[in-house]
């Protein structure tokens, strides 16, 4: 078998070679036009309290200390004026509550994923409303200790809702202080439901646990506060996150209420692709 | 004077926040409104009696009267009362259920209703078997005690349902008494426990898929909301079965999940029941609580047979026999006596 005799290197015919120098002064050009557009990330950690209510297990209310993660993410889409953006929230919460005469305690978990895709009105330098559909999860339970074949009421629900956030920018020793406030509010989806009276042992015999939902048998709403401070290189985000979340169905009543106060970090990124470099311009979802 | 057309427009104007005023308004009219009964004698006699209103299963079965039984005691509950004496006012209510799975659990006492066993003969004493039929040198796997009698019968006790039953436990007893004539498997004197216990034990004695029973459970808070009955079946074990003639011992002290196993056992080839009708026990308890964090557990489920009559009350055995007291004084357990002579004829 004969190789061809190129001395180690790779071959490229002129004209092929030609082409490819000026596809990639193109793209760098074009790159170094247009602004970096950022991604947002927030990470938190949080305490606060809560306040379970639910008659599959027991007819009285319970109240106690939460603990939190919040995670967010957001980044603008592709657009010419970049005022599409897609954000991602993640909630985890966990409470231990008891009863008033702390007899008995519910654990409760619930995880949540938030999907929604904004639009920006820029209203002036510092003021921004986002406005956009918003699709969600929830899964998690409560249990009980004290219940004996009724132990746990068990939370899933898909969501289709609207979310909104108002955004104000405050210079402060040169310093940008950004406050940030947002209202998630699912309004239609899926959740799942154990009859009235239905035992944890026949569950899964039932063919009826999942039903459609609405505000008239499921409410749910967040209201999300934020001040974000800048510190040197990272930015410290402390977020107080009121949440309401209620089913009535199958003559079963869940209420959960709790307010979470969290403190966490948040950046902007950008991706430093092969090949191209930062331009030092760059774009931000929140001016 | 400024122009009707030069007039700044501010963004938030009355009429524009009307829409989401109204829409605030509608979404908090859908929050419920929690209301808690008081933690005083009354606000607990009214949860009790409520919870056991909406929730409790045998209202129509046993022909109570609920609201005449709220007429009768709502008259003697006095905000005065020290907590003794409304515990046995409110465990007085609920005996009017005549439900062993009907408890009122406070810090210093447990309410219940025993009449199902009380009244009767006990038909077994641990003592006996023990010292006649186990000692010196019975095995114990797992949950189970087990020894093969002289007379090549292996004999099995299962003390409670709450224990589990183990697969390797159960493999071995099979095995180990391959060659027996027959097995006694005595549920006497078992209270009860977890139902997944009840069908791992009986998919050992059946050969197909079998329907056992049925149940259903409160689909609302009325006394005759219920849903459909529902099909029980239970699946054969993929494990070793016992494939020889089985005799199970029962008495009035075999409750709930006793209840439903011996009840499963009468579908199962091969199997008798011999001794006093059980304790019954038909309705899957649940638990809730008062104001006063005292908790109350009560029958929510009802289950039924395979031709879906009541359990709750208690299932016949196919042989009807007491402990003789004469036989007791001769250190004799008439039952497994019993038992021992039928599986030799069976074997026969």
């Amino acid at each position: 078998m004969k190789l061809p005799d190129n001395n180690g290197c790779f071959r490229m015919r002129p004209y092929l070679f030609t082409f490819y120098i000026l596809l990639l002064s193109f793209s760098l050009f074009a790159q170094d036009d247009r602004p970096v557009r950022l991604r947002y990330e927030s990470y938190s950690i949080g305490l606060g309290t809560d306040n379970v209510y639910d008659s599959y297990l027991s007819p009285l209310k319970y109240k106690g200390l939460n603990v939190g993660l919040l995670c967010e993410k957001m980044k603008m889409l592709d657009g010419k004026d970049g005022n599409f953006s897609f954000q991602r929230q993640y909630f985890v919460d966990l409470s231990q509550t008891q009863n008033r005469t702390e007899t008995a305690s519910n654990l409760t978990l619930f995880a949540e994923g938030d999907y929604a895709v904004f639009y920006r009105f820029n209203l002036n330098e510092k003021f921004q409303l986002f406005a956009g559909p918003q699709a969600g999860i929830l899964i998690g339970g409560i249990y009980n200790n004290r219940n004996q074949n009724n132990p746990m009421s068990v939370k899933m629900n898909l969501n289709l809702g609207l979310s909104g956030i108002a955004a104000y920018k405050l210079m402060l020793k040169s310093q940008p202080v950004r406050f940030r406030y947002q209202a998630n509010l699912p309004a239609v989806g899926v959740l799942f439901a154990p009859q009235f009276g239905q035992s944890y042992y026949f569950l899964s015999d039932n063919e009826n646990t999942f039903f459609a939902s609405s505000f008239h048998n499921h409410l749910t709403f967040k209201n999300i506060l934020s001040v974000e401070l800048p510190l040197n290189r990272i930015t410290i985000r402390a977020t107080y996150v009121n949440s309401f979340y209620q089913t009535k169905i199958n003559n079963l009543l869940t209420q959960c209420y709790s307010n979470t106060f969290y403190v966490g970090i948040s950046k902007n990124f950008y991706t430093v692709k092969a090949g191209k470099k930062d331009n030092k311009n760059h774009s931000t979802i929140f001016k | 004077m400024t122009s009707p057309s030069t007039v700044h427009r501010s963004p938030f104007t009355i009429h524009r926040c009307i829409a989401p005023a109204i829409l605030s308004l509608l979404l908090f009219s859908c929050i419920e409104n929690i209301e808690e009964y008081s933690n005083n004698p009354r606000g607990n006699f009214e949860a009790l009696w409520k919870i056991m209103d909406e929730q409790y299963c045998f209202f129509e079965y046993k022909e109570i009267d609920w609201d005449k039984i709220y007429s009768e005691y709502s008259p003697q509950i006095k905000n005065n009362m020290n907590q003794e004496a409304l515990f046995i006012l409110l465990n007085q209510m609920l005996q009017e259920l005549k439900d062993g799975h009907v408890n009122l659990y406070t810090p210093f006492d447990i309410g219940r209703y025993w009449k199902w066993f009380e009244d009767y003969p006990d038909n077994f004493d641990a003592d006996l078997l023990e010292n006649r039929y186990l000692e010196p040198d019975y095995g114990i796997a797992g949950s189970f005690r087990y020894k093969i009698l002289d007379d090549n019968v292996g004999y099995v006790y299962y003390g409670s349902f709450t224990n589990a039953v183990g697969n390797a436990n159960l493999d071995y007893i099979i095995n180990k008494m391959k060659d027996c004539e027959g097995i006694i498997f005595d549920v006497r004197n078992n209270g009860g426990g977890s139902l997944t216990n009840v069908d791992k034990l009986v998919s050992r004695f059946i050969n197909e898929k079998t329907l056992v029973g049925y149940y259903q459970y409160k689909t609302g808070k009325k006394h005759d909301d219920f849903s459909e009955l529902k099909e029980k079946y239970i699946e054969p074990s993929k494990r070793l079965h016992c494939q020889k003639p089985v005799i199970v011992l029962t008495n009035r002290r075999c409750f709930s999940a006793a209840n439903e196993f011996v009840n499963a056992m009468r579908y199962c080839p091969n199997v008798r029941i011999l001794g006093d009708r059980t304790g019954g026990g038909g309705g899957l308890p649940l638990s809730s609580e008062l104001p006063s964090g005292w908790s109350v557990r009560f029958s929510a489920c009802p289950n039924f047979d395979a031709d879906k009559q009541q359990i709750e009350f208690g299932i016949d055995p196919d042989i009807r026999i007491d402990q003789l007291p004469s036989d007791a004084a001769n250190g004799k357990d008439t039952l497994i006596e019993a038992a021992r002579e039928l599986l030799k004829k069976t074997e026969g």
